[in-house]
């Protein structure tokens, strides 16, 4: 049997027939509305726009955020796949630099080595010529030491000719002409630093040195180079008459008398006058008291007077 | 509105109760017919008949005539039979005697009397079909539907009322051959 008489009778099934009085049941209970109304009973109902879209809007918001969430990590696994790459790269050149480091490192020890044995070398030479400078002044010392025994020899046999002392210093007299000069000068600062304190204490020169030690620069001035006597003093603490070999001829003596002795050298007879000049008198030159008042006196005829220019006179 | 059916629905729209009785003595028919085969009681059907007309008279202002009133009518009378099967639990076929004593009184197509057997062996094969697809049967054979309107009212895509009578057609040849044989599992699915 096909399909088709099947069908057929189907369709020809018969049509059960409703009951009496349904049709005016129906007709009874029709309920009419107007359509306006019923689209404003639906427009009630509407919803909003965003509520209507928002399950697809919220899916589409969960999948745009897993989207961006997986792009982020994407990238960061790219990112962190670069790096590992970067870092294998260099841990693979790091081998080969420490190598070149430690190459370097043996080099440079090298030529640290290499230099210090050029300085070693340079010194070495040096020192040969030193040896060789001082070889040469080895034979020029024995040349000498032959030189001098010759001299020597020379001058024994010319003292026993003129019978001469072979003890005495041929420098003695430039020693003491010299030593002479220093306690010239030695006067003169004393005179200066008299006339200086005079200058706050109404013209009147002080009457002894340790007065006017603030106008003294050092007390080791007032000992003569000549005096073994007395000792110089290393300052005016301890300074005491054992440390002085001038003496103060006028104290007190007013600046008015300006040729007026103040000091003098009782070694070499050197004196500073009150106007702060300071004198070498000769042997034959002595010192005179006129009116009380002690002044250069004139020389002996014999003596001849000492020239101007050893008389230093104050500025 | 070139449409008789749906001139009247528009003046039913516009409140006119002459177009209305007309569209229920159009339909009220083809209605009942289809709700008595599927719920086998005249009662039964009569009630559901007049909610469905009830429902009608609610949603006809917002008919847009996208499908024709038949079809809306018949969908509206699914629904009203599917909420009341759910709440009566409802699972009794239409007997041999229903169809003996539908068919006797009124002139029968069939002349001869194997022709008549043939037929009632055939609607008590129908009523045996699982639901969904004695729904299908019922719209597209006894109410004389199209397959996109069946589809339509229950719906579904045109595709499985195609599938579903393929099935059923298959099922009742079946039976035909074999008065006997039960039913197939393929077909004893859960309406």
């Amino acid at each position: 049997m096909t399909n088709d008489p099947i069908e057929n009778v189907l369709r020809k099934a018969p049509r059960p027939a409703p009951p009496a009085g349904l049709k005016e049941r129906l007709e009874a209970h029709i309920a009419l509305s107007r359509a306006s109304e019923a689209r404003r009973t639906e427009t009630t109902y509407l919803v909003p726009f965003w509520r209507r879209w928002f399950p697809a809007l919220a899916f589409g918001m969960i999948f745009l955020t897993c989207f961006v969430i997986l792009a982020v990590q994407t990238n960061q696994l790219l990112q962190l796949r670069r790096e590992n790459e970067a870092l294998r790269v260099a841990t693979a050149n790091l081998e080969q630099l420490r190598q070149e480091n430690q190459e370097l490192l043996k080099l440079s020890a090298q030529a640290q080595q290499l230099e210090r044995l050029r300085k070693d070398n340079l010194e070495l030479q040096q020192l040969r010529a030193e040896i060789e400078n001082v070889r040469g002044q080895a034979l020029q010392l024995a040349q000498l030491q032959a030189e001098q025994q010759r001299l020597l020899a020379e001058r024994a046999a010319q003292q026993a000719q003129a019978s001469v002392p072979a003890e005495e210093d041929p420098f003695a007299e430039a020693k003491a002409k010299a030593m002479r000069i220093n306690c010239l000068n030695n006067l003169k600062q004393i005179g200066l630093a008299a006339r200086i304190w005079s200058n706050k204490h109404q013209d009147i020169l002080p009457e002894d040195f340790l007065t006017m030690s603030n106008e003294l620069n050092t007390p080791k001035i007032l000992v003569c180079p000549a005096d073994r006597q007395h000792a110089q003093a290393s300052n005016w603490a301890e300074f005491g008459p054992a440390n002085s070999s001038y003496e103060i001829l006028s104290p007190g003596i007013n600046e008015l008398h300006p040729d007026v002795v103040y000091v003098r050298c009782p070694i070499h007879h050197n004196v500073g006058t009150v106007d702060g000049a300071a004198h070498q008198l000769g042997p034959s030159q002595p010192i005179i008291e006129v009116d009380g008042l002690k002044k250069i006196g004139r020389a002996e005829a014999a003596e001849e007077p000492k020239p101007a220019n050893q008389r230093q006179e104050s500025p | 509105m070139s449409d008789p059916v749906e001139q009247l629905v528009g003046q039913a729209q516009a409140g006119n109760y002459e177009a209305a009785s007309q569209l229920v003595a159009q339909f009220y028919k083809r209605i009942f017919a289809y709700l008595r085969r599927l719920c086998a009681h005249d009662e039964d059907a009569a009630d559901l008949t007049q909610q469905t007309f009830a429902r009608l008279w609610v949603a006809l202002p917002s008919y847009a005539g996208r499908s024709s009133l038949s079809t809306w009518l018949h969908g509206m009378a699914h629904h009203v039979y599917v909420d009341w099967r759910r709440v009566r639990n409802f699972t009794q076929p239409q007997t041999d005697e229903w169809w003996a004593t539908c068919t006797t009184p009124n002139p029968s197509p069939f002349e001869e009397a194997a022709e008549r057997d043939l037929a009632h062996q055939l609607y008590r094969a129908v009523e045996q079909l699982p639901e969904d697809t004695r729904q299908t049967v019922h719209l597209r054979y006894y109410q004389g539907l199209t397959l996109a309107e069946t589809a339509e009212v229950l719906g579904i895509a045109s595709s499985t009322v195609k599938y579903r009578l393929r099935e059923a057609l298959g099922f009742l040849r079946s039976r035909m051959a074999e008065p006997k044989q039960p039913i197939p599992h393929t077909l004893n699915r859960a309406s």
